[in-house]
């Protein structure tokens, strides 16, 4: 083989990686508990856990994250993978705005996918995110976050089942990243839990890629109960 | 199949009954009246819901009428080997209607298998509140989430638009259901949601309980370990 045959092969497998992987590092930015659309001030509900003394040490957290992460199929990984394999986006948001009943979830998922929208429409063309931020604009949509994931998925033309589950995994990162901050709880302690929480999430993903309509918005009664106890909360950190 | 269907309609300045229809074992006890508003019992001739039963409700509030709809007792689903049982209510409030839908809690057994669908189209300017309180099981027998499946699903439409959405799906074989982000440890959990009214909420220290504004309406959650507490918290709270 020729010296220029191989410096062509090597320029040609860089390229096509660069096409390959490109769309799995949008979202890999996109959905960093880091990116700056503002996560770090929502807690979800979390810091009603650990102001109630419910969640207060590893396996409270475990056990919180396992029960969090089997609602997300019919919740937020859910309404993700249904906006990602192409359905009305105004429908979803429809319903997911109707199911998202506690007035902080549902206002930090319009505030979460209004700036996700804003950032990545200043960072590249996304023909649906944006054709979905002027319907926001317009009043025709509240704005939900897991739909406007969705549909940057879509845009970018990741893998969705890859997509749904590094949602899942950015949701319980989170989580643990709160937990972390509000309890007395080790780094390593948080990240062990999370490790455990991780092993669920194939299933759940898989799960989301096949949620039926009726079943979207399905998610626990006790964990609303809480987010909407957190607007009483005397002293918070968080929004929600 | 069991129906049960009504109409309330006002006339000479109070809400009267009109149509009726119903099937065995469902049936409405006379209808009373009070505080300008006419409210109907429920009653079922029989122990309690069983497999392959299902109900169909349908109650619709016109115009100007004032209508409570209560049940004479608690909902209870039996054992089921296979499909188990469902229900469907479909409620209509036209404009200027006003309905209370207060169905009494429901107990599911162990093994029973439960699905229930109700779907409420209101106009902006109908006032409509409802609670829905479900049990872990026969806590006084010590039964707690042996049921099979119990699904629910509460969908509120004002006008042509999806405003409100209370969607269950409670599987213990799933699930570990008695713990966080389900019942809390609690043997209860109760939902109410009201429409077309400020209500005014007590400080209940009894029972665990928020409430939060919906899209449209407001949204009262609530964890006890009886049924009747959070019964009696809703009932305190002025609508």
């Amino acid at each position: 083989m020729s010296i220029i045959t191989i410096v062509m092969n090597t320029m040609v497998k860089v390229i096509m990686n660069t096409i390959d992987k490109m769309p799995f590092l949008r979202l890999v930015q996109a959905l960093d508990p880091l990116f700056p659309i503002g996560a770090f001030t929502l807690s979800n509900g979390m810091e009603t856990y650990v102001q109630k003394n419910i969640v207060k040490d590893k396996n409270s957290l475990s056990e919180f994250l396992k029960a969090y992460l089997y609602t997300l199929p019919t919740g937020d990984a859910g309404f993700a993978a249904r906006a990602a394999l192409g359905d009305d986006p105004l429908l979803l948001d429809e319903l997911f705005t109707a199911a998202r009943s506690p007035f902080e979830l549902r206002n930090g998922s319009r505030n979460l996918c209004r700036r996700l929208i804003k950032t990545e429409a200043a960072m590249g063309s996304c023909f649906l995110l944006e054709e979905y931020g002027r319907s926001i604009a317009e009043g025709k949509a509240n704005g939900s976050h897991p739909v406007a994931v969705g549909l940057f998925i879509r845009d970018i033309g990741a893998d969705i089942y890859d997509g749904v589950a590094m949602y899942c995994y950015s949701l319980l990162s989170s989580m643990v990243n709160h937990a972390a901050k509000l309890v007395p709880l080790s780094q390593l302690d948080g990240q062990a839990a999370l490790a455990k929480a991780i092993e669920d999430i194939p299933k759940a993903a898989e799960l989301a890629m096949n949620v039926e309509t009726d079943d979207l918005g399905i998610g626990g009664a006790g964990f609303d109960l809480r987010s909407m106890e957190h607007e009483k909360l005397y002293s918070r950190i968080y929004i929600s | 199949m069991s129906i049960l269907k009504l109409t309330a309609e006002k006339r000479n300045g109070r809400t009267v009954i009109t149509d009726t229809e119903f099937t065995s074992p469902l049936k409405i006890a006379n209808p009373f009246y009070r505080d300008g508003c006419t409210e109907v019992m429920m009653m079922a001739a029989s122990a309690g819901i069983l497999e392959g039963d299902h109900y169909d409700i349908e109650l619709t509030v016109r115009s100007g009428a004032s209508l409570k709809f209560t049940a004479q007792s608690y909902t209870k689903i039996f054992k089921a080997e296979s499909v188990g049982a469902s229900q469907q209510v479909k409620i209509t409030v036209e404009s200027g209607g006003s309905l209370v839908y207060m169905p009494c809690p429901v107990i599911p057994f162990g093994g029973s298998i439960f699905d229930t669908r109700t779907e409420v189209h209101l106009q902006e300017d109908s006032s409509f509140v409802m609670t829905d309180i479900l049990s872990c099981g026969r806590t006084a027998m010590k039964e707690r989430f042996e049921f099979t499946s119990y699904r629910s699903r509460t969908a509120v439409y004002v006008g042509e638009k999806l405003c409100f959405l209370d969607n269950q799906r409670l599987v213990p074989s799933e699930a570990p259901l008695s713990g966080v982000v389900f019942f809390e440890k609690r043997s209860h959990v109760g939902m109410m949601y009201i429409y077309g009214t400020e209500p005014s909420i007590p400080e209940c220290e009894m029972i665990e309980s928020a409430s939060t504004n919906a899209e449209k309406g407001v949204c009262i959650r609530a964890a006890a370990d009886s049924a009747d507490e959070i019964w009696r918290y809703f009932g305190d709270i002025i609508i």
